[in-house]
C-alpha cells in the first residue's frame, strides 16, 4: 500500500482510528493500528493538527500525549436528527447509505460468495 | 443515462395526464359551453369521455400531492460545516452515508469500531466517491420522478445500484484491493444485519449481494441489464404512445392559452 494518498485522507483515517477505540491512544498506538507503514512523525503531526482543529482532545500519559476524539455539541444534535431520519423508513433518497436494505437470507449468500472468491 | 430516462418518462406521463384531463373536462357540456369560445379545443374534444378525464385528473392530483410530499419528507438534516469532511456520529448503530450539503462523509462510531483500518478506508473512499461524483443529484431527480409516477420505481432501484457500483469501483482504485472492498461490503452488512430496516422487495437479491457479485465475478450481468433496458423501453414507449394520441390536444391547449 505504497500508493500516494490524497490530501486530507490521512487525517480522516487517523480520526477514524481515534473513533474506533473507546480509550485515548498514543501516536505509537495509532501508528500500529493503521498498519505501521506511516512514519511516527507523520502520525504525530496529524494528531497535533486534529487537536488544533478541536477534533481531538489529549491527555498526558507518561512522557507523551494520548489522544481521543472530541465530540462537538452540534454533532450530538445532528445525531438525534439523523437517527430519526434513518429509522423512519422513508429516509432521504439522496442519502447514499453504504449498505441499505438487506434481507437475512442474503447475508448467508454474501458470505458464500466471499468464501468462493477466497478459494 | 438512467436518470435522464426516468425524467423523460415522468415528464411524458405527466403531459399525457394533463391532456387527457383537459379533454375530459371539456366533455362536460356546461363547461364546454363556457369555454366554447375556444373553437380549437372544442373541435378536438370528441375522443375522451368525462370518466376518463376525471380519472386522469385524479391521477394528476395524486401525482402532484405525492411529489410535494416527497419533497417535504426528503429534507436532509444540516450538519454544521466542520474542519474536515469526515463526520463521526457517536452512535452505537453501524451506518455510513454521504451527505451532499455540506459535503460530508458521515459514519457512526459503532461502524468504525467494528472495522479494521483497511475496511474503514474502503468505506470512506466509497462515500467520498458519491460526493465527488454528485450521485445525490441523480437520486434526488430519480426520487422525484418516482414520486410523480410510481411505476418508475424499478428504474430508481437500478439507478441506486448503479451509483453504488461506481462508488465501489472508486474504492477499489483508492485502496488497490478488489477483494478488500467486497469483504468490507459483507462485513458492514453483517454489522447492520440486526438493525431494523424497512423491507423493500428486491429483484435478484439485495443491492449488497449484487455489488459483491459484481466486484468478485467482475462480469456485468447481461441478463438483468437486458431486462432493465427492455422494461425502460416499455415505459418510455408506453408514455410516448399516450402522448402521440393526445399530443394534438396539448398543442391546441398551449396555443389557446398562449395566443
Amino acid at each position: 500500500m505504497a500508493e500516494r494518498r490524497e490530501r486530507g485522507q490521512l487525517e480522516r483515517e487517523v480520526l477514524a482510528q481515534l473513533w474506533s477505540v473507546n480509550d485515548a491512544q498514543t501516536p505509537a498506538e495509532v501508528r500500529e493500528a493503521l498498519g505501521g507503514e506511516l512514519a511516527y512523525s507523520t502520525v504525530l503531526t496529524i494528531l497535533v493538527r486534529l487537536h488544533h482543529k478541536a477534533l481531538a482532545e489529549r491527555e498526558k500519559r507518561g512522557r507523551a500525549f494520548a489522544y481521543r476524539p472530541a465530540v462537538a455539541e452540534a454533532e450530538l444534535t445532528a445525531t438525534t436528527m439523523l437517527r430519526s431520519l434513518l429509522h423512519s423508513g422513508d429516509h432521504g433518497a439522496a442519502l447514499s447509505r453504504f449498505v441499505g436494505v438487506l434481507p437475512p437470507s442474503d447475508l448467508e449468500a454474501l458470505r458464500r460468495a466471499l468464501r468462493r472468491a477466497r478459494r | 443515462m438512467v436518470a435522464g430516462l426516468l425524467v423523460a418518462s415522468a415528464a411524458a406521463a405527466l403531459a399525457g395526464l394533463v391532456t387527457v384531463a383537459v379533454s375530459g373536462l371539456l366533455s362536460v357540456s356546461w363547461l364546454a359551453a363556457r369555454l366554447g369560445w375556444c373553437l380549437g379545443l372544442q373541435a378536438a374534444n370528441h375522443r375522451v369521455g368525462s370518466a376518463t378525464g376525471a380519472l386522469a385528473a385524479v391521477a394528476l392530483v395524486a401525482a402532484t400531492v405525492s411529489g410535494s410530499r416527497h419533497r417535504r419528507r426528503n429534507r436532509l438534516p444540516v450538519i454544521p460545516s466542520g474542519p474536515t469532511d469526515l463526520v463521526v456520529l457517536p452512535d452505537e448503530d453501524a451506518f455510513a452515508f454521504a451527505l451532499p450539503r455540506p459535503p460530508k462523509v458521515v459514519v457512526s462510531a459503532g461502524l468504525l469500531r467494528g472495522l479494521d483500518a483497511l475496511e474503514r478506508r474502503v468505506v470512506i473512499a466509497h462515500e467520498r466517491s458519491h460526493l465527488q461524483r454528485g450521485h445525490h443529484r441523480y437520486l434526488v431527480v430519480g426520487g422525484l420522478a418516482v414520486a410523480l409516477v410510481p411505476p418508475l420505481r424499478p428504474l430508481l432501484r437500478w439507478l441506486e445500484l448503479a451509483t453504488e457500483r461506481v462508488a465501489d469501483d472508486d474504492a477499489v482504485r483508492a485502496v488497490g484491493d478488489r477483494a478488500a472492498v467486497a469483504r468490507t461490503i459483507v462485513h458492514v452488512a453483517t454489522l447492520c444485519a440486526h438493525q431494523p430496516v424497512p423491507a423493500v422487495p428486491a429483484f435478484g437479491g439485495s443491492d449488497p449481494l449484487r455489488r459483491v457479485r459484481a466486484l468478485l465475478v467482475d462480469r456485468p450481468s447481461r441478463l438483468s441489464t437486458a431486462m432493465w433496458a427492455s422494461s425502460a423501453v416499455v415505459v418510455t414507449v408506453g408514455t410516448a404512445v399516450t402522448l402521440a394520441v393526445q399530443g394534438d390536444r396539448l398543442v391546441q391547449l398551449v396555443a389557446h392559452v398562449c395566443v
